[in-house]
């Protein structure tokens, strides 16, 4: 409205002389005084709009409450305060008006609202901070249910993929655990009872799932003991047991994880082999390491020997995933490299090459040239 | 480690090698470990001789991972022998160095004030950084082999470290811990020596089994045990030091007051640590975890709508062994603390938490009952 | 003519000595290294190689704005720059794909041959026999190959240390002997008879040991350094001179000279007298 108002007035220069006709026309008098020359009138403002501060010195406000409307920041927010789109302060938290300095800007003047009366800003830069909690209890209930159990729309159209992803879990666990039982019943012997047995499963189970993302057996098979140990101890935290119980469970457990660990251990594919002293599986990873690069190195190895490097490598209980993961990248890799003599065939016939070779144009630095070569068809170890 | 872990890295070609057909340098300081350890040399023969000597252009550089861009790689002209040539000047020097630290360590077994033994040590220390900082070998292992290996007992491996250390993860610390105002809500400020780093070992997801990043929201699940932390001195430390370590929640809503009240989630006191054994692990938690547990773990649990809550973890340095009674958790005054008991704060680490599904799973699993349930939109009424 | 002896050139003796001693200036005359220092091995191959790094980093050469497409200077260009090896599709390369730009692969040094434009010598073919080209050009031809003399002299080969063309690196010193004395750097005591600006004194005997053909330049007239030489009773003061051109012809027949650089003084001169003046030498 003011601006249509201005604009309304600068029209006109000189309203004293506008005459109104009764068709509504307007017109400008000229009287018997004819001015020569224009004249100013200095009399272009318009009305205030009544800026400056709207919650003084001490006063108390409400959150969104203003506290001062301004033409650009002639005093700046300080705390518990916001700034609007037009420079507008106004409070955020329930509080006494404050305005004050601030060290860190000393040619600037502060408004913020203090939390308490007795406390005056700004506040110490090295005390913590005073804050409003603000958020009231939900006494009753089946309210409080409700607003506990309410889901955003995201979390609630994820719901079917957290259910399937939760079945997978399970599924694989009971498979898991399953194979384990048969492997206890049937290779190890083991006779145990059913808590016992369920403990043991759990404990395994840990382990594979630690050794899987590539923690070490020994670290994990301590931590699958702090686990049910810390399981124990919460137990007697929550006085389901007495503390002489848990005593004599920890005691007897602990014998009980040692007497397996000792048997039986847990293999990164997930199946439980006998146990291996850290010499002898030392011992064993040179053997192997001796055999794979005495008999299967440098060279292109077929279908048969691909399995059977791998089946070397994957040896229960020898390996661990980083050192499984270059073996085969050294001894299996998805193309044979050129420097391995037997997988560059020189062919005379380009035409009719030998069975089973590839043909392939490679760029010879050296002798600056193509030079088109057979390879055979095991350097490449996914086919088409 | 909080750089960014993209999947398996062979950096090093770790596999037992039996090829003896590698080029041995000219002797010289860096090549003789009868008086320097051996953890400042390359493991890997390979390795060696592509850094030392010629890249095998069948093989290419160790550093790059990827096959076809390693066999991409072409060095630059005359970069072996300039290489060569540099590597023997840096070493001439590398031995005047070492000359020195025998002169030093000479008036060390005479030195009588403890201003002077502390000022040759200090010699001393600065003279086998520099002696070994600017070894080919050393710095390989710092940059491109696992960090967590490295012989923290060595100077230089300290020293560059710490390089790393302020590089990057010191100022995303820093960040976190200002942005999130742990400073000042908890302790006033903080001057970093230490680098902290926290993992929760337990879990089997991935993405929660690695070194935390400051400022990570976590889910309950995934902080329901203990977490393990590791605390690098990067200053020679003779005898082991005794530190405490704090876990605090600033963000604990006190209805009374209608603000919040930090509360003491975990307390170690006593720790002994050193630059080698640095960290306080589950094997660590299970042997020697009564005798400096003075507050057991409890995991934050944040309730429906209480918003974010914060977990703060402070390191402090002691000046003695403490003997402390029993502190409650509730309305636990940190500053007071850390005065009281004479502590430095030294290093600290932040995660955070909100209300997820799994947090009544850990309430229940430690016992505290059902959680509160608040508004989702805050009130109005002030500060108490 | 003032002394030269200023207040602070007195110094205490152990012993004081029954007789004043002598006043004398020693002329230290260098001849200035002629072509710039020589690179110790590290440094001739640290160039090197930064100048390697230089080279394969160059931006590629913008053959097209020098040698216009369709003249023969592009015709003769081509020649001689082949086109480096295309990247075919169709092809395994085992050390990486090229990548051509502007005729060039990005992934090495540019090598570049361009046409000569100096004339060389007579060619000749592999039989030896003249293919019949122009012959070799006069020494003032503009058109000639520009060669650089060589840093090593005929009197670096005859190893000749009177001569002054010898180790043009280097800063030459003039050291002087009489039959039986030692060798040292040229002395001349002062004149019993008229008091004589130390400078005057090292000028003129100069001139008068080494004859009138020696353009030289004096740096100071402040002496560098002083020299008591107790067995002689003398005081001498060092007048650095640079000698800028011209030959020094000994007057004397019994007297030798030698233009020698400062390892080679260490072995010629008296040890404490070395040590004592090692710092006024030039290590170039």
């Amino acid at each position: 409205m003011s601006l249509f108002r201005k604009v309304g007035i600068s029209c006109y220069p000189n309203i004293s002389n506008l005459q109104v006709t009764s068709l509504g026309a307007v017109n400008q008098v000229r009287n018997a005084t004819k001015k020569v020359s224009g004249s100013k009138t200095n009399k272009n403002d318009s009305a205030g709009r009544r800026l400056g501060p709207k919650a003084h010195e001490g006063n108390f406000v409400k959150p969104g409450q203003i506290i001062m409307r301004q033409r650009g920041s002639k005093i700046h927010p300080g705390e518990n305060v916001k700034i609007g789109i037009d420079h507008t302060i106004y409070a955020v938290e329930p509080g006494y008006v404050r305005f004050y300095h601030d060290p860190f800007h000393p040619l600037r003047k502060y408004v913020g609202v203090s939390l308490k009366k007795d406390l005056n800003l700004p506040t110490p830069h090295f005390s913590p901070r005073v804050r409003r909690f603000g958020y009231e209890l939900l006494t009753e209930p089946s309210e409080a249910k409700k607003e506990e159990d309410h889901m955003s729309r995201k979390e609630y159209t994820y719901q079917p993929k957290l259910e399937e992803a939760l079945k997978a879990e399970n599924e694989l666990k009971s498979r898991i655990t399953s194979e384990f039982e048969d492997a206890l019943r049937n290779k190890f012997k083991l006779v145990l009872n059913q808590e016992d047995l369920k403990v043991a499963l759990t404990r395994f189970y840990d382990i594979f799932q630690l050794v899987k993302i590539g923690k070490p057996v020994e670290d994990a098979k301590i931590q699958a003991t702090y686990n049910f140990i810390h399981d124990l101890k919460l137990t007697e935290r929550r006085a389901e047991i007495s503390a002489d119980e848990f005593l004599s469970k920890k005691a007897y457990f602990e014998k009980f994880f040692s007497s397996l660990d000792s048997q039986v251990t847990v293999d990164v594919d997930g199946s439980l082999i006998a146990y291996i002293a850290e010499e002898e599986r030392q011992s064993e990873r040179q053997r192997i390491s001796k055999t794979l690069h005495s008999t299967y190195s440098n060279r292109v190895l077929s279908v048969k020997e691909r399995k059977e490097v791998e089946s070397l490598i994957c040896t229960p209980g020898v390996f661990d995933l980083l050192q499984r993961y270059q073996l085969r990248t050294k001894y299996t890799p998805s193309v044979v490299p050129f420097s391995v003599p037997d997988s560059v065939i020189e062919i005379t016939d380009v035409k009719n090459p030998p069975e089973g070779v590839i043909i392939q144009k490679i760029f010879d630095e050296a002798a600056r040239s193509t030079r088109i070569v057979g390879r055979p068809r095991e350097v490449f170890a996914f086919r088409k | 480690m909080l750089q960014a872990k993209s999947g398996v890295r062979i950096a090093t070609r770790n596999v037992a090698s039996f090829s003896k057909r590698f080029q041995s340098t000219s002797s010289g300081i860096w090549t003789d470990f009868s008086k320097r350890s051996a953890s400042l040399k390359l493991n890997s023969p390979e390795v060696k001789q592509g850094l030392l000597h010629k890249i095998n252009p069948e093989e290419g550089p160790a550093s790059i991972s990827d096959y076809n861009r390693r066999l991409a790689y072409h060095s630059p002209e005359d970069i072996d022998e300039t290489f060569k040539q540099a590597y023997e000047l840096l070493q001439q020097e590398a031995e005047v160095k070492y000359k020195e630290i025998e002169g030093y360590k000479k008036r060390l077994g005479e030195a009588k004030s403890t201003k002077e033994v502390e000022f040759l040590k200090k010699s001393i220390d600065k003279l086998l950084v520099d002696a070994e900082v600017k070894n080919p070998e050393v710095l390989y292992n710092v940059e491109y082999t696992d960090v967590e290996l490295l012989d923290k007992s060595q100077p230089v491996y300290r020293h560059l470290l710490k390089e790393k250390w302020e590089a990057y993860d010191l100022m995303i610390t820093m960040q976190r811990l200002e942005q999130l105002h742990m400073i000042p809500d908890t302790l006033p400020t903080l001057d970093p020596k230490v680098d902290v780093k926290v993992k929760f070992p337990h879990n089997v997801k991935e993405e929660f089994a690695d070194w935390v990043v400051p400022g990570t929201v976590l889910p309950a699940f995934a902080v329901s045990q203990p977490p393990t932390i590791q605390i690098q001195e990067f200053e020679t430390v003779e005898e082991k030091n005794l530190y405490s370590i704090v876990l605090v929640n600033p963000d604990t809503p006190d209805l009374k007051t209608n603000s919040y009240s930090t509360t003491l989630q975990y307390g170690l006191a006593n720790v002994p640590l050193d630059n080698v054994d640095n960290v306080i692990d589950t094997s660590k938690l299970f042997s020697q975890g009564e005798k400096f547990t003075f507050k057991d773990y409890q995991p934050l649990v944040p309730e429906k709508n209480a918003q974010t809550q914060r977990a703060c973890l402070w390191v402090f340095r002691q000046s003695e062994e403490l003997t402390l009674g029993d502190i409650a958790r509730e309305n636990f005054d940190i500053r007071d603390f850390a005065s009281k008991n004479n502590l430095t704060a030294v290093g600290a680490h932040i995660w955070r938490q909100r209300f997820d599904r799994s947090v009544n799973y850990v309430r229940n699993k430690y016992g505290l009952g059902e959680g509160r349930v608040f508004r989702r939109v805050r009130g109005t009424a002030p500060v108490v | 003519m003032k002394s030269v002896l200023g207040r602070s050139f007195t110094r205490a003796y152990a012993t004081q000595s029954s007789t004043a001693p002598k006043i004398s200036s020693t002329l230290l005359l260098s001849r200035n290294p002629v072509v710039t220092a020589d690179l110790n091995p590290f440094q001739a191959q640290y160039y090197k190689y930064q100048n390697e790094l230089w080279r394969r980093l160059m931006w590629t050469f913008p053959k097209w704005f020098y040698f216009r497409v369709g003249t023969i200077s592009e015709q003769r260009f081509r020649q001689l720059n082949k086109d480096p090896v295309s990247n075919n599709p169709d092809i395994e390369f085992p050390r990486g794909r090229p990548e051509i730009r502007h005729q060039r692969d990005r992934r090495f040094k540019q090598e570049l041959r361009l046409p000569k434009t100096y004339k060389e010598e007579v060619e000749v073919d592999d039989a030896g026999e003249d293919t019949g080209a122009p012959g070799a050009p006069a020494n003032d031809d503009l058109a000639r190959k520009i060669v650089p003399n060589s840093r090593i002299t005929k009197a670096d080969e005859a190893n000749d240390k009177t001569s002054l063309e010898r180790k043009l690196s280097r800063t030459l010193y003039l050291v002087i002997r009489n039959d039986n004395n030692k060798w040292a750097l040229p002395n001349f005591g002062e004149k019993t008879e008229e008091l004589q600006a130390l400078h005057d004194l090292a000028e003129e005997g100069l001139y008068k040991i080494g004859g009138e053909h020696i353009n030289y330049f004096n740096v100071s007239n402040t002496p560098c350094h002083l020299y008591n030489n107790e067995v002689e009773n003398k005081k001498e003061y060092f007048i650095k001179s640079h000698i800028l051109s011209g030959e020094f012809e000994p007057q004397d027949k019994s007297l030798q000279y030698l233009w020698l650089t400062k390892e080679e003084l260490k072995d010629h001169l008296n040890e404490d007298y070395y040590k004592d003046i090692a710092h006024l030498l030039n290590d170039v």
